[in-house]
């Protein structure tokens, strides 16, 4: 596969503070590759780095095989950016601020920025001075999309996001995907990384902890599944499902906890058959396996 | 009680005060310093007595006075540079009592601590008055320092009272700068208000002894409540009362109208014209056609303010202009005064040949091109670029529109050849107005001088905009770099002046921008300059330097 975004020991001091560290990176093309980290850990760094508004202290980068820093204004071209801080001309409308944007671009983007708004439910001709946390990052992600770029940077997206919207946005992205697009995601929630993204690259104290795809991960971290049923099920034919690793009966055996890898839909659509009393699912493992990377370099 | 919200205004603004003290302190010392090199002059003393009344005030003069202490650093200090500091700096203080937090989303925070609004506004503006007193604070203790060594014979009481005179008059613009923020929780126009109403009310006093009809509204400036009885030989004038009364009433609307209103929306203030019922979707952008490119944004969020800053000097020019006939009744005596006048003495004001200002091109040359004009101009430019790049850096908007693709020295030459266009069309404004008020008055002036006098005035503020663009992109900072050109057009405009009377200074004269603007003659009266490609060099310069160092450069750390 093609690598559109490329860092080989690509280094960021602020003077004597560490940024970002050694960090080589590889992202593929048509992937959502999730750049996951706690707050400070590096992300913001890197991505601005990327984008040649820090010079790097050492190291280089490439994105579409083209200099990060030389080549800037031809990557830009075909990136569409979110800020992690965003902050945008508050006495324009968001109709306005889009145009501009477009125009700076030299696009028509305004069939998109009405799809998009839609999709959104924004309110294009508001002062942007007058919207909500939620409202302003929706301008900021309708700005990225709008021009559908081959590539799209995005420092923690969701954030200010209500859960639907959320979802519309986690959706798109998969969309964006389908339509061979790449996407480089930065986040600090797990749950929405864990969704979306094919490949997770863990940042810890500005280094890169590990690179690996969503499946492996979770092959270290199985679900669980607890079900309590009316009446005593058949613990074999859950066994016998794909994505059921391992079944193990309690409680005389009315209860069954399943260890699941992958979906859990064949899972409950196979307990739906029956009168269920319980359901709760554990997918924390994983989380747990993230942790364990957040806290200490050395869990692999 | 003095509470936190107190102590953290301290907190907050103690750079900002010890920048503008420390600016104000200097300058005193300065000025004081030349003293006994003006004091000396014998001529000087003679002449004074027989200059018109009317035309010394006009300068800030008096003429009985000129030559004690008192009356150099009344007509030098504290007629104009000084209420310039003083304000400037009150009015930031003013503006920053509500509205800057208001805007920056921060006052939400401070008042969901239990503590009422009246509290939060009365502390800070308790904190603001003590603030605002270092600038005079400090400038009387330069006084009463240098008193003795420089000879100025300046009793205590009379340097109190003017520099408590000048903090009283700070003091109002910050009220009205509170006010207006109170109301409408916009620090921008907070500050918009309080400083026309400051430049309107030193308009009115000043030309009031040329026209009658000022002569009401005088007495209500506050200008004429501060210096009109000179505070440093008057001591404590009725008028000081007046700027408490009026600092105290507005200060009070602030509380009140602050406590009456939503915080931080836009709604707030005039919730009738605001809650029309939008027209839903596609609702036309604004002036869409200038959304084009970064040079038409620029153009775009100065589509309103072009105009207040074209007629905040063309208002000035045109005063001038009509005061004219007034001052050319008494034209021919004053000329043969001033004749005789060593030229030393309006060198302070720019100018090296006072004869000329017995003319129409040295006498509106003497009020719109030598003091107001340029200061409009040079605020115009060096706030332009603090505005359009030092303060989007600052916002984190430089990270959206530069992840367009465009270079980065695009980008900065775009706006910055567009400011440089804005201050083209104000001087080509200005050139008009000039020529209009020519034909009015029948001043009859050359309309090259009028075009060369507009050319230099533009140059003039091209040249410290591209200094604090070069300073910007070196520090990083739009605060620092504002402050620095300040200081260096301050100080260049009295080296300018001064450097004609005091010899050690003299050789240092062509050092000054406004030496190469001004020269030994009025703008008015001469065309276009070859020096005034110094000007425009300068201005190139810096921009320059500047985008080659923001070409390779960290953003926004
Ligand atoms: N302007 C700056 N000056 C000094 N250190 C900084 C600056 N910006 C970020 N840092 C440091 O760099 C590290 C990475 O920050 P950042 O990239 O913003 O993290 P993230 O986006 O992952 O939360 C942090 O330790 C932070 O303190
Ligand atoms: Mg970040």
């Amino acid at each position: 596969m093609v690598a559109v975004i490329e860092t080989v020991g690509l280094t960021k001091f602020y003077g004597d503070a560490p940024g970002i560290i050694d960090l080589d990176l590889e992202v593929r093309e048509g992937e959502i590759f999730g750049f996951l980290g706690p707050n400070g850990a590096g992300k913001s760094t890197t991505i601005r780095t990327l984008l040649n508004f820090l010079l790097p202290t050492r190291g280089s980068g490439t994105i579409f095989g083209l200099d990060i820093h030389r080549d800037t204004v031809a990557i830009k071209r075909r990136t569409g950016y979110l800020p992690g801080d965003l902050s945008l001309y508050d006495r324009m409308t968001a109709r306005e601020f889009l145009l501009y944007f477009a125009n700076l671009r030299k696009v028509d983007t305004r069939t998109h920025v009405r799809e998009l708004a839609d999709r959104f439910q924004l309110d294009l001709d508001r002062p942007i001075k007058n919207l909500s946390t939620g409202n302003r990052q929706k301008v900021g992600l309708v700005n990225a999309l709008m021009h559908e770029p081959e590539l799209l940077i995005l420092d923690e997206p969701t954030s200010g996001l209500d859960p639907l919207m959320r979802q519309e946005f986690l959706d798109l992205l998969e969309e964006v995907r389908e339509e061979g697009r790449t996407v480089f995601l930065s986040s600090h929630i797990l749950p929405e990384v864990e969704r979306v993204a094919d490949r997770v690259g863990i940042v810890r104290d500005q280094h890169l902890v590990t690179v690996d795809s969503v499946e492996a991960f979770k092959g270290l971290a199985n679900a669980t599944v607890t079900i309590r049923f009316a009446s005593i099920p058949d613990p074999r034919s859950f066994a016998a499902l794909e994505s059921v690793i391992g079944v193990d009966p309690r409680n005389g055996g009315d209860t069954l906890v399943l260890t699941i890898d992958g979906t859990i839909d064949e899972v409950i659509k196979m307990a739906a058959e029956q009168e269920v009393l319980s359901i709760s699912t554990r997918s924390g493992e994983l989380e747990e396996v993230f942790l364990s990377y957040y806290t200490d370099a050395d869990a692999q | 009680m003095l509470s936190n919200a107190f102590t953290k205004t301290i907190r907050d603004n103690l750079r900002a005060t010890i920048a503008w003290t420390a600016g104000a302190a200097v300058l005193s010392l300065w000025l004081a310093s030349m003293y006994p090199y003006i004091r000396d002059s014998e001529e000087m003393k003679k002449l004074l007595e027989q200059i018109p009344p009317e035309v010394m005030a006009a300068f800030g003069m008096d003429p009985a006075t000129f030559l004690t202490g008192a009356g150099y650093l009344s007509g030098q200090l504290y007629s104009f540079i000084g209420p310039i500091i003083m304000i400037g700096f009150a009015v930031s203080l003013g503006a920053a009592i509500t509205a800057t937090e208001e805007k920056n989303g921060t006052l939400d925070m401070l008042l969901s601590a239990p503590i009422s609004r009246t509290h939060v506004v009365l502390s800070r503006f308790a904190a603001v008055a003590l603030l605002a007193a270092f600038v005079p604070a400090a400038m009387a203790v330069v006084l009463l320092v240098g008193n003795g060594p420089f000879g100025l014979r300046l009793s205590v009481q009379g340097i109190l009272a003017v520099n408590v005179g000048l903090w009283l008059l700070g003091m109002v613009y910050a009220s009205i700068a509170a006010a207006t923020g109170s109301l409408t929780g916009q620090p921008g126009t907070a500050r918009g208000v309080a400083l026309s109403a400051a430049v309107l009310a030193w308009f009115v006093s000043v030309f009031a002894p040329f026209f009658g009809w000022l002569d009401l509204p005088s007495k209500g400036s506050p200008f004429t409540w501060y210096i009109d009885e000179n505070p440093m030989l008057e001591l404590w004038s009725t008028g000081l009362g007046w700027l408490v009364i009026s600092s105290g009433a507005l200060g009070a609307a602030a509380v009140w109208l602050f406590a009456r209103r939503d915080i931080a929306t836009e709604l707030s203030v005039f919730p009738e014209t605001r809650l029309t019922p939008r027209r839903s979707r596609h609702v036309l952008p604004r002036s869409v056609w200038l959304l084009g490119s970064v040079a038409g944004k620029t153009v775009w969020d100065r589509r309103r303010t072009i105009f207040m800053w074209a007629a905040g000097i063309a208002s000035p020019l045109l005063i001038t202009f009509s005061a004219w006939p007034a001052l050319s009744a008494n034209a021919a005596a004053m000329a043969a005064m001033i004749g005789a006048m060593p030229s030393e003495i309006f060198a302070v004001f720019g100018m090296t040949d006072p004869e000329a200002l017995a003319t129409p091109a040295g006498f509106i040359s003497s009020r719109a091109y030598v003091n107001i004009g340029p200061l409009i101009m040079i605020i115009f430019c060096v706030g332009g670029v603090s505005t359009l790049v030092a303060k989007e850096e600052q916002a984190g908007t430089l990270d959206m529109l530069l992840s367009n693709p465009m270079h980065r020295r695009s980008v900065l030459g775009a706006k910055v050849a567009t400011l440089g266009g804005l201050a083209v069309l104000i001087a080509a404004f200005l050139t008009a107005v000039a020529f209009v008020g020519n034909e009015i008055w029948d001043t009859e002036l050359e309309p090259m001088h009028i075009i060369g006098a507009n050319v230099g005035l533009m140059l003039l503020g091209v040249f410290f905009g591209g200094m604090s663009l070069a300073l910007w992109s070196f520090l990083g900072s739009g605060g620092a770099a504002v402050g620095i050109t300040s200081a260096v057009a301050v100080g260049t405009y009295f080296l300018n002046g001064l450097a004609t009377i005091v010899d050690p200074i003299a050789p240092l004269r062509i050092l000054s921008p406004f030496f190469w603007y001004l020269g030994d003659t009025a703008p008015l009266a001469k065309g276009p300059q070859p020096a005034y490609l110094l000007l425009l060099l300068g201005g190139v310069a810096g921009s320059a330097i500047a985008a080659w160092r923001f070409n390779t450069r960290d953003l926004a750390v």
